[in-house]
């Protein structure tokens, strides 16, 4: 039986690449616009959802990831694109059209609308432990005591209590680093929002998501190139650390209420 | 991972960067419109394993002693200080962190629905259970992070202290 697999929710009329790249699955097939029937204050359905066919059942594997992340960049070259979640299959097309082009169709166009122009970048930003490690001892003289005593004995208790004090250090070390990189980053955004976990001792500095116009120009000048610039100028300022910059993505992290410019949302920072 | 010598990649490099932005990602828009997703859980559900715990913090407590130990090298030179330098800058910590690099960037998900630091979605819920409205599900991950099981650990924990 064949089904469909959905990739994103697009602007009804959004171009596709030509020709339009195959879809996930074995065998894959082409992509394609699922458009919708005419909704209620729409000549037509203002939406439409990109789609591919696709055999049941559906198995999908790491190279199926990467190629849905593909398509997905694919389409953000053509306009703003909501993604939907990896794997969506939807029975038939009147199914996608029930589903997410009926009643949603408003809300989803009205989403778009707020996106155009937007795009996520991601920054990351991890140090290496040993000189997190090096700084917090020589940050607290107090901790040489606990590590004489630790270096005494061959109680794991006490060498737990060590690494646990030293790595609560370490927390408090990055939770530092990261409110500045914030202070130095969040200026050049209009949005920004945590990824991924920070205020554990395994976890990086910052992961972290920001949304951005893609094109200069903007009257807020929270722009790409301003961010990169910015970027920049954090690498320089902080030979350190290890910072991986990535973009420009569809807006995963912001396909909620988009706050306006010039107002960068403020995420709860959750230590 | 590889530093980024040009500003920008503009796409993630490594497979697990990129499971990291596309999983559990985008919004979830009926029940009838599921997942399914093979290998890839497997490895999310691998990485949970990793999340710090008791030895975390005697690896850190390792490493604190494999500096005073490096430290002490420079005040009395002796023997062949280059090869015990490499051995012990080398040795553990590159073992357990190359061990933990690769599936922890999939481990971010459990971790942040774990932490609760903003809208994530919920990583081990069905993903058939959308919400009726295209948004992000509400987390309900009950399993507490790493650290308070690995307190816990470091009070009844006295067995498996690897590298004593």
């Amino acid at each position: 039986m064949t089904s469909l697999l959905l990739y994103a929710v697009v602007r009804d009329g959004h171009p596709l690449p030509d020709p339009p790249p195959l879809g996930l699955g074995d065998p894959p097939e082409a992509i394609r616009l699922v458009r919708g029937r005419a909704v209620a204050g729409f000549a037509t359905c203002p939406v439409a959802v990109v789609a591919s066919p696709v055999a049941e059942p559906v198995n999908l594997t790491d190279s199926d990831a990467e190629r849905h992340l593909d398509i997905l960049l694919g389409l953000l070259a053509n306009g703003p694109v909501i993604p939907l979640r990896l794997g969506s299959v939807a029975p038939d097309e009147d199914a996608v059209r029930d589903e997410i082009l009926g009643e949603a169709a408003p809300q989803l166009v009205a989403r778009l609308d707020a996106l155009d122009g937007l795009v996520e970048v991601h920054f990351d930003a991890d140090e290496d432990e040993t000189t997190a490690i090096r700084a917090v001892l020589a940050a607290d003289p107090a901790l040489a005591g606990v590590r004489a005593a630790a270096a005494q004995t061959t109680d794991v208790r006490t060498r737990i209590s060590l690494g646990e004090r030293v790595a609560d250090r370490v927390i408090m070390r990055r939770a530092e680093q990261a409110e500045q990189l914030l202070d130095e980053l969040r200026p050049f955004a209009i949005a920004d929002t945590g990824r991924g976990p920070m205020g554990g001792p395994e976890d990086p500095v910052l992961r972290w998501a920001f949304l951005v116009h893609r094109d200069p120009g903007a009257p807020s000048r929270r722009d790409l190139r301003q961010f990169d610039e910015a970027v920049e100028r954090v690498r320089r300022g902080h030979p350190d650390l290890v910072i991986e910059y990535v973009g420009p993505l569809p807006a995963f992290h912001f396909v909620g209420p988009v706050e306006p410019a010039g107002e960068p949302a403020r995420s709860r920072w959750g230590w | 991972m590889a530093t980024q010598s040009i500003g920008r990649a503009p796409r993630p490099s490594s497979l697990a960067d990129v499971l990291e932005v596309v999983l559990d990602k985008g919004i979830v828009i009926d029940a009838y419109v599921r997942v399914a997703l093979v290998g890839i859980e497997i490895l999310t559900i691998d990485a949970r394993i990793v999340i710090a715990s008791v030895d975390t913090y005697l690896r850190f407590a390792e490493a604190v002693n494999r500096l005073d130990l490096s430290s002490r090298e420079r005040e009395q030179v002796t023997g062949v200080p280059g090869l015990v330098k490499s051995v012990s800058e080398g040795g553990s910590q590159y073992k357990t962190k190359g061990a933990l690099e690769g599936v922890k960037e999939t481990a971010q998900d459990f971790v942040t629905s774990l932490r609760g630091d903003g809208e994530r979605d919920e990583v081990a819920a069905r993903r058939d259970g959308g919400s009726e409205h295209p948004r992000h599900q509400s987390r309900d991950l009950p399993q507490g992070r790493g650290a308070p099981a690995g307190r816990s650990g470091a009070r009844s924990g006295n067995g498996s202290a690897d590298g004593a």
